[in-house]
């Protein structure tokens, strides 16, 4: 991994049209400011593996058909 | 006749099924809910809920740019079917859970699907379904 020291208000350059910024340094937490295309997805690390781990916990398997029985009863009775 | 299943190519996978491409998509007739079963891995199953049926302001709030579609290759008149994962839970259903804060999205005219991640905090990958201040508890021992 590359790594480089940058001070508030400075900024690394990624390919042509990547900037990141140092916003605000507070404690142990550093604000960054990027700019990039609008169609790059950027996420917090954290979301992503969140969206993955419910992913894996929502794959259906045998004997969630009952389940879902109740829940479409659910909605039909409401 | 039952209908062939469509199959929708994820070109980026679905996160933590980032291998998995290509699944069948089986929507109910009698439900807001449709299957979205792997091709490759028939064990690996999605079970999709139209997120209108129990969310009716979560389409109009939705905010996608066309940007973070891309993917889809949504052009003209196509339109773009949003569908949200169950997450079930076996022994209570009131811990039913929906991932509102990351949509299933498919582009029906081409079969192309994606799942979109929002960075809006509002949305919550475990939304319980089943609100709080109606739990409405079923019948037990009543067979159709």
């Amino acid at each position: 991994m590359l790594v480089l020291s940058r001070k508030l208000n400075e900024k690394i350059k990624l390919g042509e049209d990547i900037e990141i910024t140092i916003v605000a340094i507070s404690g142990d937490s550093v604000r960054i400011g990027i700019n990039a295309p609008r169609d790059l997805k950027i996420l917090r690390n954290e979301i992503y593996e969140d969206i993955q781990r419910q992913n894996r916990e929502a794959v259906a398997g045998e004997g969630d058909e009952q389940s879902l029985q109740r829940i479409k009863e659910y909605r039909i009775n409401r | 006749m039952p209908k062939e299943p469509q199959i929708i190519h994820f070109p980026q996978g679905i996160p933590g099924f980032e291998t998995l491409r290509d699944f069948r998509f089986i929507p109910e007739e009698e439900a807001p809910i449709a299957h979205l079963i792997s091709v490759k891995e028939d064990q690996v199953g999605f079970i999709l809920l139209r997120p209108e049926a129990y969310f009716p302001e979560y389409l109009n709030e939705m905010d996608v740019d066309e940007e973070s579609i891309k993917p889809l290759d949504v052009k003209g008149d196509m339109s773009v079917d949003v569908w949200v994962i169950i997450t079930l839970h076996r022994q209570d259903m009131t811990k039913t859970t929906v991932n509102l804060r990351a949509p299933v999205l498919f582009n029906m005219a081409n079969g192309i699907g994606m799942q979109v991640i929002f960075n809006d905090d509002r949305y919550l990958s475990r939304q319980l379904l089943i609100k709080e201040e109606n739990p409405q508890p079923l019948e037990e021992g009543v067979v159709g």
